[in-house]
């Protein structure tokens, strides 16, 4: 198992050195920064300064060795053109925000997604059933961020339940969570349900029943411990459509995370702050895989890795 | 039972067939169908809400957004260029990924590994960050939106299709047509595609609902389809500065989005629980 994961670590630097190289090609695809950032009636000579100092003046190849250089040894990705100094600081500053709000959203979805999934397993094609399965399929086809306008207008404007901007109260985070833990709440819900039904038939189940031992007991030791399995790789997987969620969902409500900072960042064409949240978000997802492989390994002895 | 049981499949099936047949026929037929043109604009009914609450104005049935444009009108119109990307930009990566995933399951060898690499680097990093990214680079068009979403979907189909294939591969049918001097393409074509055409298909729908949802996020962040175009995401971006006055502007391109991607979405389940009866 070492083994195993010694080389996923291998595969992820050659990931990582190539999404940092597909990173670097895809902001030149932007056009010259100098263009948006200079203003209109700047002086030539201002714009050639500009150019020279972020190095856009060199050929394309230097800039690439440079850049590479740069993250690899210094983990320096280069200043923003936008705020003053390195860019990473700024993203990472920014980092924690969002993953509070991401951590919140998967306790919301934990939270909704584990009873609707384990009360459908269990009554399979009963009223409860139906209710969660249409939920789920809700959760599939709803777009985050109209969710969040809709919540913001039902509780907000018209209950008048939450206030409709921030004002630095842990309340602040309730529907940003609820908006952006929905959908994977549904997913849960769904592959628990599945799971639970498959489990519940088992030999295992059938001989805790006969044992005598309470339903409660059987219903939480027995079988939803067994189907919280695949729930758990799903959950980290998830992962990284919750980053991807986070940026629309930032926007929404005007959250100041990194998804934020970097939708404004691509407005601004400030293409250095958009090059570190990218291969930070797939430094992060890439985490979360190897940690889903590692927690399946520990909770479920039957897994193997070679 | 079993017979209950297969009825549900099929109404899966039938029900959401049958909303995207509806969704087709109102999006070709929105010229006929909308009271008014979609960029009419008419300031003196600006704001209006839907004609059954109070102020309504009774030809707009759904309200009127910031410029007096009607919503039932642009929802139409919109819906139009929500399937368009939805079908285009699922065909255009479903080409790529099946063309790369069964190359790299039928040859395998390092062009397969380096392809399933550059899978795996994609897929590192978020479906909707990196369609932000390449769409930003690209700039707001139709085409560019297809083609962005085309880009960062492929992976999924390559991924499948290379799977199924390697079941295949070594197929005693597949075997036999080798033994006896078939080319590679007409294996390809004549054994391996007709049987991993279902599972592809399944993931074909599912993929055309998570793309319609896409499109809407991206038009929504005003990265899509340029903004004065009438989509359902630009439609929402542009109610979202509303939301205390006039909340029919965002409430009804989301219901439409909705119905539509639910439609999808069960006709996907529908057909997966046909195509493997051993799963359901």
């Amino acid at each position: 198992m070492v083994g195993f994961f010694l080389r996923r670590i291998g595969t992820i630097l050659v990931t990582m050195f190539a999404v940092l190289t597909a990173v670097f090609f895809l902001a030149r695809l932007s056009g010259d920064p100098a263009r948006v950032l200079v203003s209109a009636d700047a002086t030539q000579e201002y714009r050639e300064a500009f150019r020279s100092k972020f190095g856009l003046d060199l050929p394309v190849l230097t800039q690439y060795r440079i850049f590479m250089s740069n993250v690899i040894l210094h983990g320096d990705f280069g200043d923003s053109y936008r705020f003053r100094g390195a860019a990473l600081p700024h993203v990472l500053a920014r980092a924690v925000p969002t993953l509070k709000l991401a951590l919140a959203a998967m306790c919301v979805a934990l939270l909704i997604g584990i009873p609707c999934g384990l009360a459908a397993g269990l009554k399979p094609n009963g009223l409860l059933d139906v209710g969660v399965q249409t939920f789920a399929l809700l959760g599939q086809s709803m777009p985050t961020f109209w969710l969040g306008i809709m919540l913001i207008i039902v509780f907000a404007v018209k209950l008048k339940w939450l206030p409709v901007l921030g004002r630095g109260s842990p309340l602040d985070l309730v529907l940003p969570a609820l908006t952006l833990g929905f959908s994977t709440a549904a997913l849960i819900a769904r592959m628990l349900r599945v799971a639970v039904i498959d489990i519940a038939s088992e030999d295992f189940v059938r001989t805790a029943r006969a044992k005598g031992l309470r339903e409660s007991t059987v219903i939480l030791r027995h079988i939803l411990r067994s189907a919280l399995i695949p729930v758990i790789t799903i959950v980290m997987v998830d992962f990284g459509f919750l980053m991807g969620g986070a940026i629309v969902t930032e926007t929404v409500f005007n959250y100041p995370g990194m998804g934020l900072l970097a939708i404004q960042a691509i407005y601004a064409r400030d293409f250095v702050v958009v090059q570190v949240f990218v291969v930070f978000s797939a430094l992060l997802v890439t985490f979360a895989n190897l940690l889903a492989d590692f927690l399946y390994a520990l909770i479920d002895p039957r897994v193997e890795y070679e | 039972m079993r017979k209950a049981n297969r009825l549900l499949k099929y109404r899966s099936l039938a029900i959401g067939g049958l909303v995207m047949v509806c969704m087709i026929v109102l999006a070709v037929a929105a010229p006929l169908l909308a009271p008014y043109e979609p960029n009419q604009i008419d300031l003196r009914a600006r704001l209006r809400p839907p004609s059954w609450e109070s102020g309504g104005n009774p030809p707009h049935i759904l309200g009127t957004d910031s410029l007096g444009r009607d919503v039932l009108s642009r929802i139409l119109f919109g819906g139009r260029i929500s399937l368009l990307i939805g079908v285009l930009s699922v065909v255009g990566q479903g080409l790529v990924g099946v063309v790369i995933g069964v190359s790299a399951g039928y040859w395998g060898g390092v062009l397969g590994a380096t392809l399933m690499r550059i899978v795996d680097m994609q897929l590192s990093i978020p479906f909707l960050i990196l369609a932000i990214s390449v769409s930003a680079a690209v700039g707001a068009s139709l085409l560019n939106v297809i083609v962005v979403l085309a880009i960062s979907g492929w992976p999924i189909f390559a991924r499948l299709a290379r799977a199924s294939t390697l079941q295949l591969v070594n197929a005693p049918f597949v075997e036999a047509a080798r033994s006896i001097g078939r080319a590679d393409a007409g294996i390809i074509r004549q054994h391996i595609l007709p049987n991993i055409a279902g599972s592809l298909l399944v993931a074909a729908t599912y993929q055309m609902a998570f793309m319609i949802l896409s499109e809407a996020a991206l038009s929504y962040l005003g990265l899509g389809v340029p903004v004065d175009t009438a989509t359902w995401g630009t439609m929402i971006a542009a109610g979202r500065n509303y939301v205390s006055s006039a909340w029919w502007i965002v409430a009804f391109p989301g219901v439409a989005i909705v119905v539509t991607v639910l439609g999808v979405n069960m006709m996907g389940n529908g057909l997966h629980d046909l195509l493997n009866p051993r799963m359901s």
